[in-house]
């Protein structure tokens, strides 16, 4: 798991489509506090993207606001069963795909 | 006696296979399959679209319960690609068939038949119903047979060309020398070329730009649909043997 200290990380993950998902946590934090927070570095469809909240690949999905039952999804190249989704744990750096079936010869 | 198409235990109700790419809305492309009379098509694996949530999900307006869904490896040039495709396809969870694209060059979008072939015996041992995007060269056919093909799918023309079967000859030979289904793949400009398929012994035809293409796509769609039923009664009906003079239709007996 990527854990750092608070007063290393950013202070906000990306807030990419406002749903307000992104959140402002920036510091000062007391001294003396040792607060670490779930942080991930992740590329999702090519573009970075710093997940909230998400601990598995299902989490991403949903917190992406997509349905899992339309689309595939492959994880460091990897195929993922839909089965799968719930157990499949992020770590930071991971390479992630989500497809989904669109118009075609 | 029926005269269904059956693939690897699959019944067909129809020998049109329709693509949906190049329509102008989801919306026409729900129209076109309808109108198509067609209950397979093809569809692409593409990334989702994680900025615009809203876009449209294809399979909303063309029902997977309706419908077989059948998913190809197009834009894919080597055989990793297409096996990722594939395998991506697959696991969307609706079956096994694959339309699988191993292409050569951009420009004549020609399969690599080789890369084709290595795909294809990869994929059917990992138990996918493989449909290649094929040549019309029968040496290749065969060997598709070999590796595993679920039907060999040799094109007419190159993709998008529209122009018709180039090499009826080959087909035919395909035809003659494989026993597995044939279902001409690309190159269908209109219903004359879907029924000219059809006539020589073709199994199915899948057609997308041919429909996508024409003025009035809906219509398209229905002329092939006919075209297609056309050709293959006139393949069950037996043609007449061609001749090189005439042989009157009319009776010479009783003439003034």
């Amino acid at each position: 798991m990527g854990l750092r200290a608070l007063h290393e990380r950013q202070p906000f993950a990306p807030d990419t489509d406002n749903s307000g998902v992104g959140r402002d946590i920036g510091g000062p934090y007391p001294k003396g506090d040792a607060v670490f927070l779930l942080h991930m570095n992740l590329l999702v469809n090519g573009q970075e993207y710093s997940p909230s909240a998400s601990k598995t690949l299902k989490d991403l999905i949903l917190e992406m606001k997509l349905v899992p039952e339309t689309l595939a999804a492959e994880v460091n190249f990897k195929v993922i069963k839909k089965s799968e989704y719930e157990k499949t744990e992020l770590k930071d750096g991971d390479s992630i795909e989500l497809v989904r079936f669109v118009g075609g010869g | 006696m029926t005269d269904k198409l059956v693939i690897k235990g699959i019944e067909f109700g129809s020998r049109l296979w329709v693509g949906t790419g190049k329509y102008s809305s989801m919306e026409q492309t729900r129209a076109v399959v309808e109108a198509s009379g067609s209950d397979v098509v093809t569809v692409s694996v593409r990334r989702v679209n994680i900025i615009d949530r809203k876009s449209e999900n294809l399979l909303d307006y063309i029902d997977p319960k309706k419908y077989k869904i059948l998913p190809n490896t197009a834009g894919c040039y080597n055989v990793q690609d297409a096996l990722r495709y594939a395998r991506l396809a697959r696991e969307a969870g609706i079956s096994d068939m694959v339309k699988l694209e191993v292409i050569g060059d951009e420009m004549t979008l020609f399969p690599d038949v080789c890369g084709l072939l290595e795909a294809t015996e990869i994929l059917a041992k990992e138990g996918f119903i493989v449909f290649p995007y094929s040549s019309d060269d029968p040496i290749t056919a065969k060997r598709l047979v070999d590796a595993g093909a679920a039907a060999v799918m040799p094109l007419g023309a190159p993709i998008g060309s529209g122009l018709g079967i180039r090499n009826p000859y080959n087909i035919k030979i395909i035809l003659e020398t494989i026993n597995i289904p044939v279902i001409v793949d690309a190159g269908v400009g209109t219903a004359s070329d879907a029924s000219i398929a059809m006539e020589l012994g073709c199994d199915a035809v899948l057609i997308n730009t041919a429909i996508a293409g024409a003025k009035d796509p809906v219509m398209m769609a229905s002329a092939m649909n006919h075209a297609v039923l056309a050709g293959r009664l006139a393949y069950k009906a037996g043609r007449m043997q061609k001749r090189l003079y005439a042989n009157a239709s009319s009776p010479m007996e009783g003439m003034l």
